[in-house]
């Protein structure tokens, strides 16, 4: 008898669990799960199917009139293309949001896609206009999310000193640093960022000409971005450790360090960086003068594609 | 003066209390002595109380006989299936009895078969009658009984002649459709007309006119026709030689050619067996597709309600990749 209550006590306790169903339009559902699956796609590096999904999440916003989502989905598009360094569809994806900004007063979404315009202005030389745009937003943030724990706020200061560091005023690196700092030292960054920060601060030190402290850093930014798995972080670290061994003169550490850079840079899209790596490599070899590993490297750029951006 | 007229009583008011009831003691001896005649009629139309001769017959297939189906002789009701019995292989024992009366007509060359009163009727055991001059059965004799083919036994085995006389009825009827009455009356006419001429052509040879005519009853034409016939035969004899050197080639040829039918039998097989296939294809493809639709529907049905709802549905942050993700 106890069972037996105890059996309809559970049942009526789980029926009362129960959520209204989600009854929002099944298009609406889909594209929200292309959104996520999407996003979850790039955390894997897999752009292309990333691309794929936010494209026909953006197809689905763009038949509704919802400019929001066309936002979200045109942000995570060109998010991708940079991953891949397909600067012209960021640039089209960029057009596209500035043609969608009038209609996102309210969502919060304009910072999101100025760090986008800087990055790329970044990724194109345009250090001033870069540091011009960041310092925009970081004075239009809304004070609640002017907060060092706050994911967008990190990501401004840390482009803002990459800003500073490719630009005419590298000393304005620092202070943009400084309040991240504390969360770095409690692990409280998301793991891509304390390896942005490690490589940044390494490029700090090696403007005040302390290389080792230097290396030692890239070396910290490297375990932090391969205990996440972070291909584009490991890739970077392993880059920026082989041009400070070539720097020093160790010829064959940094091919070596180039040599492991390239299987990650392989796996993803980006191929303009993977050539860019190749070329090190193979100047590299030259000074070495290992004639069979600069014939490996040759025909490894020969057996790449004509260049000219990605497409994911 | 009007004088109301005097009902009379009836006449059992005139009786004596005596009278009256030896009027009603003789009202129920008549009931009761109609219910004995009744009783007595009935007892003796239905044979109750005269002496029955019992028998035995074993049978394969009882065709619906059962107990009191009746027994005739010759023509005439002689008595009842009493009882069955079924043995360990299925044999059906019968017993039946006849009544007395009628014992002489069963006699040791007597057989019995199962008859129907109609093609559907009831069963009955149908006895017949012995020759007088065999001994009576005994009570409990066995009787043989020819068991005749069921109706279906015998639409079975009539089926495949109906169906052939079905089938030449079918082809007759073909053939006479395709014969035209005008073209009979014109094939008559023109054989007719044929005849004719045959008989013009006779007398024109038998006159010795014409090729054919010169050829039997001309001895010039006839040496030409020999000469031509010799020449004839010796061109065959060289067509003969040229065609034994080309046996081997023609043998080959056949050879090829009966592969080739071969292979194109074996190619129709394979179409028809193909084109089976894919004549079932769109349907499968159609079944497919109403599967993938209806486990698409349920899906999203359960992903709509609690607890997939909340765990598929992404939280807003995850929808867009986060700040700082890329390099």
């Amino acid at each position: 008898m106890t069972t037996r209550l105890a059996l309809i006590a559970t049942l009526l306790l789980l029926a009362a669990c129960v959520s209204t169903p989600d009854r929002r339009p099944r298009d609406l559902i889909e594209a929200e799960q292309q959104l996520g699956q999407g996003t979850r796609a790039f955390r894997n590096d897999d752009y292309r199917s990333a691309a794929a999904l936010f494209r026909r999440a953006l197809d689905y916003y763009r038949s509704v009139d919802d400019a929001e989502g066309q936002a979200r989905a045109l942000i995570n598009l060109a998010e991708t293309a940079l991953a891949v360094d397909d600067r012209h569809a960021a640039h089209q994806h960029l057009a596209a949001l500035t043609r969608l900004s009038p209609r996102l007063p309210q969502t919060g979404l304009a910072p999101r896609i100025g760090l986008l315009e800087a990055r790329l202005a970044l990724r194109e030389g345009r250090a001033d206009e870069a540091a011009r745009l960041l310092d925009g937003l970081l004075a239009r943030l809304p004070e609640d999310r002017r907060r060092p724990e706050d994911p967008l706020y990190q990501a401004l200061l840390l482009r803002r000193a990459e800003a500073a560091l490719a630009g005419p005023t590298p000393a304005d690196a620092e202070p943009r640093l400084q309040p991240l700092l504390p969360l770095a030292d409690r692990g409280r960054l998301a793991p891509e960022m304390q390896a942005r920060l490690l490589r940044l601060q390494a490029e700090l030190l090696l403007l005040e000409d302390r290389p080792d402290a230097a290396c030692a850093q890239l070396e910290q930014a490297l375990a932090v971005a391969r205990q996440s798995r972070r291909r584009p972080a490991i890739a970077a670290a392993l880059e920026a450790l082989a041009a400070q061994s070539r720097h020093q003169g160790r010829l064959r550490e940094a091919a070596e360090l180039l040599e492991r850079a390239l299987p990650v840079r392989s796996r993803l899209l980006d191929q303009a960086a993977l050539r860019r790596d190749l070329e090190s490599l193979l100047a590299l070899y030259r000074e070495l003068g290992d004639g069979e590993a600069e014939r490996r490297i040759q025909a490894t750029l020969a057996r790449l594609p004509a260049q000219g951006p990605a497409r994911p | 003066m009007n004088q109301t007229p005097q009902r009379r009583l009836h006449y059992i008011h005139d009786l004596g209390p005596r009278a009256r009831e030896r009027l009603a003691g003789a009202f129920v001896l008549l009931a009761l002595g109609v219910l004995v005649l009744a009783v007595a009629g009935r007892a003796r139309t239905a044979h109750l109380f005269e002496d029955r001769v019992h028998y035995q017959a074993v049978l394969r297939n009882a065709q619906g006989l059962g107990p009191d189906s009746r027994v005739f002789v010759a023509g005439i009701e002689v008595g009842e299936v009493s009882d069955f019995r079924i043995d360990d292989r299925n044999r059906i024992y019968l017993q039946f009895y006849v009544w007395k009366r009628y014992q002489k007509l069963l006699r040791r060359d007597s057989w019995g078969t199962l008859a129907r009163t109609a093609l559907i009727g009831d069963a009955f055991l149908d006895i017949h009658a012995g020759s007088p001059d065999q001994p009576m059965l005994a009570d409990g004799a066995w009787i043989p009984v020819i068991e005749p083919m069921t109706p279906d036994q015998l639409m079975e085995k009539a089926k495949p002649v109906i169906e052939d006389l079905q089938s030449t009825i079918h082809r007759v009827a073909r053939l006479l459709d395709h014969i035209d009455p005008a073209t009979v009356e014109s094939g008559s006419r023109d054989l007719a007309a044929a005849l004719a001429d045959l008989r013009a052509i006779s007398a024109e040879i038998r006159a010795g006119r014409g090729a054919i005519g010169r050829a039997v009853y001309d001895p010039a034409m006839a040496d030409d026709l020999s000469r031509s016939l010799a020449s004839l035969a010796a061109s065959l004899q060289q067509l003969d030689r040229r065609l034994t050197q080309l046996g081997p080639l023609l043998e080959e040829v056949r050879g090829v050619s009966r592969q080739s039918r071969e292979l194109t039998a074996q190619m129709n097989q394979a179409m028809r067996v193909v084109n089976t296939e894919l004549q079932q294809l769109p349907e499968i493809v159609a079944r497919m597709q109403l599967l993938l639709a209806d486990t698409e529907r349920t899906l999203q049905g359960i992903q709509r309600i609690w607890p997939l709802s909340d765990a598929i549905q992404p939280a807003p942050e995850e929808l867009i990749i986060a700040p700082g993700s890329g390099e």
